[in-house]
């Protein structure tokens, strides 16, 4: 089985890095010498680390700014970076309201206190909730997707903290504000948990999981998501409202129903490459629609900045104040095709990723012992898909499973080798092969003797 | 043989405090103790298994130690900071009614008259940015590695509680120049201490020196910042990194 030209390993002169595995290795213990090695890494980190904090003092020296006034009131209250999170709990805190209970008054300064306890019990009481041993995000998508949600849900609170800043930002040109703070209120739920599932699709991929399934769920949920928002929006609030439909049919309206448009038809483009289109050509797809929407947008919402400010503040402040519907959801259903999009193959190669070179496998599989072109090497499995050996003795392979037997990581090896050598036998069906002549059978009848070979 | 300079100056000076320091007994003792249990520096994960491909996540197994470093720069730009600041709050004004504190005043003094005095402000300033940055990325990559279960699960309790510590440093020194956004800063922290029900005034009464702000929330700040929090921060630093010792890294199979 010629995979390939066996490839030199590219750190095996290096130090730590031997040519022998397992515990019979007659070369030098491998491992870093903490002087020079880890001394000359460790002090050129430090002098960069160094080095970035004085230029940063260079580049922005920390301003002092007015001394403590008690008896002014500071316009616009900011506490440090890592701060901004409990401060926008605090200010989320309004929604809950001030009760007594037992003598006890719960403000909303009570509430944004108690809300910015809840994240550190939660991480404190993470090891006795989440058990197990360590292992890599690829392997547990679900604890990465809730850690991803919970950074964004911090990072939400952050900006939602500064929402008087933010919100005087968005305003149309004769200064009236697109973007409310209800809008804003929402980060706090629609955006962690679009990224917390962005994160599992893509991690899943990671994994050689199948995806069609997980695909196909999380893009119907959106567009059944986003249809049911749209129709509340566009007629439910109206009919809510009493108004006539008719006088609805405007320019104005027309505009709207376009944006609109385009951001439900990207639901029904990302679903359409889910169901019907392969990883490459799904992929090629979906940046042909981002190019075609951008195409058709940019010139549209040109025309009307120019030429008709009013319909395009409209416009603006109907799609920034339903931003999580009209942006968000496509956008998540865009990126959840793109990472989700997964032509179905083998999984062996992550698992046989994942091997950490013990030996163990080497120093059981029987092959090993008397096949000369197998010695020295690691796992002669392992060997060939590492492209450093030329795949001939794995048609030695008795798949006996011996090294399965003791691989530390379940790596079932003799799978793969049946697998790889059916590939080839298939192939080989496929290619015309000259046939010998055929000779007939010797019999008593063309003078040969019955039983003869 | 040439004889090496200093020589018996230098016995007769070991000697002298050999004589009344006898040191060498429990130099031994402890060296026995150390390779008794055979410990070592530790070994990363590819000279372990002796590996042939580097992981894409090995940057991010130095974000502790780079949060170290920065602590030490802290604790150096702090100590020569300290020859200068004055933890003095109360709030007078001039003959124009302009507000100023001792402690703004000496802030004024180290930006500007100081020499390098304002290096040394930005370097502790951008330091202690650093170093909550490192720390924070250095939870992220324990917590999606999975590093904090068995057997670290005290290890990562730890952290967390020197996470609340690192906050708790940099909101102390954010109060310290007690300027404009200090004060504010000051005071939402002061209003929800005391919206805590029951413990809410004794908490304000130990952190602010009152329930309300005043010439004692600045000394008190000071004191958590420079002794209280480092002896407890410290200390809690070499139980966290000894336990990682002992332990060894956790890295994903």
């Amino acid at each position: 089985m010629q995979q390939g030209r066996p490839e030199r390993g590219v750190r095996e002169e290096s130090i730590g890095f031997p040519t022998q595995y397992g515990p019979v290795r007659s070369d030098k213990k491998p491992g870093h010498a903490l002087m020079p090695h880890e001394v000359y890494r460790d002090v050129v980190i430090i002098l960069i680390m160094t080095g970035v904090m004085f230029i940063l003092t260079g580049i922005a020296v920390p301003e002092l700014g007015k001394s403590a006034n008690p008896n002014v009131v500071v316009e616009v209250e900011l506490p440090d970076w890592y701060l901004l999170w409990s401060w926008g709990l605090l200010k989320i805190s309004e929604l809950f309201p001030p009760i007594t209970i037992f003598g006890l008054s719960f403000s909303t300064l009570t509430y944004g206190a108690l809300l910015s306890g809840v994240p550190f019990i939660l991480i404190l009481i993470l090891p006795f909730i989440d058990k197990g041993s360590e292992s890599r995000p690829a392997k547990s998508n679900v604890r990465a997707a809730i850690g991803v949600a919970g950074i964004v849900w911090v990072v939400a609170a952050s900006i939602y903290s500064v929402n008087v800043l933010i919100i005087p930002r968005f305003t149309t040109a004769d200064g009236t504000s697109i973007l409310s703070d209800d809008t804003l209120k929402w980060l706090f739920v629609v955006e962690p948990v679009l990224a917390g599932l962005v994160t599992y699709v893509a991690l899943r991929r990671l994994a050689f999981k199948p995806m069609r399934r997980i695909n196909t769920l999380l893009n119907v949920s959106a567009l059944v998501l986003l249809l049911a928002l749209t129709a509340y929006l566009l007629i439910g609030v109206n009919l809510l409202e009493g108004r006539d439909f008719i006088s609805l049919l405007n320019r104005e309206n027309l505009f709207v129903g376009l944006f609109v448009g385009v951001a439900l038809s990207t639901a029904v483009v990302a679903l359409f490459i889910v169901y019907f289109l392969d990883e490459h050509r799904g992929r090629r797809t979906l940046f042909l629609w981002m190019a075609f929407v951008l195409a058709l947008l940019t010139p549209v919402t040109w025309y009307l900045m120019t030429f008709e400010q009013g319909i395009f503040d409209t416009v603006q402040t109907y799609i920034m104040t339903n931003s999580h519907v009209f942006i968000a959801l496509p956008i998540f259903s865009l990126v959840v095709t793109y990472f989700g999009q997964r032509t179905p193959y083998s999984d062996y190669e992550f698992k046989l990723n994942e091997c950490y070179q013990c030996g163990r496998c080497h120093i059981v599989c029987p092959i090993t012992k008397v096949e000369a072109d197998a010695l020295g090497g690691l796992n002669l499995v392992y060997n060939v898909y590492k492209r450093q050996h030329d795949g001939v003795p794995m048609w030695s392979c008795l798949t006996c499973d011996a090294c399965s037997a003791v691989c530390p990581l379940d790596i079932n090896y003799s799978a793969y080798v049946l697998t790889e050598r059916a590939k080839v036998m298939k192939a080989k069906q496929r290619i015309p092969v000259e046939r010998p002549t055929v000779v007939a059978r010797p019999t008593a009848a063309n003078g040969g003797m019955e039983g003869d070979p | 043989m040439a004889r090496k300079p200093f020589g018996g100056i230098r016995k007769v000076v070991f000697d002298w405090f050999a004589e009344r320091f006898p040191v060498t007994p429990w130099a031994e003792a402890s060296r026995k103790v150390f390779l008794s249990i055979h410990r070592q520096m530790p070994r990363s994960h590819a000279e372990k298994y002796e590996l042939k491909t580097i992981w894409y996540w090995y940057p991010l197994y130095c974000l502790g130690g780079l949060a170290f470093i920065s602590f030490i720069i802290l604790t150096i730009t702090g100590i020569v900071l300290g020859f200068y600041y004055v933890p003095e709050g109360t709030i007078t004004y001039d003959i124009e009614g302009n507000p100023g504190s001792a402690a703004y005043e000496s802030l004024v003094f180290i930006m500007e008259a100081v020499p390098l005095g304002f290096v040394w402000r930005g370097v502790h300033h951008w330091a202690a940015h650093i170093f909550i940055a490192a720390v924070f990325l250095h939870m992220a990559r324990v917590y999606f590695t999975g590093a904090y279960k068995k057997p670290r699960e005290l290890n990562w309790i730890l952290g967390v509680l020197l996470l609340l510590l690192s906050l708790g440093f940099g909101y102390t020194g954010y109060l310290l120049p007690w300027n404009a956004l200090a004060f504010s800063a000051a005071t939402i922290g002061i209003n929800m201490a005391t919206s805590i029900p029951i413990i809410g005034d004794a908490t304000a009464e130990i952190m602010f020196g009152g329930l309300a702000l005043g010439a004692n929330t600045v000394l008190r700040m000071y004191w958590l910042h420079i002794f209280i929090l480092p002896l407890v921060g410290i200390g809690m630093m070499i139980l966290h990194m000894s336990i990682v010792w002992i332990q060894g890294i956790a890295e994903p199979h």
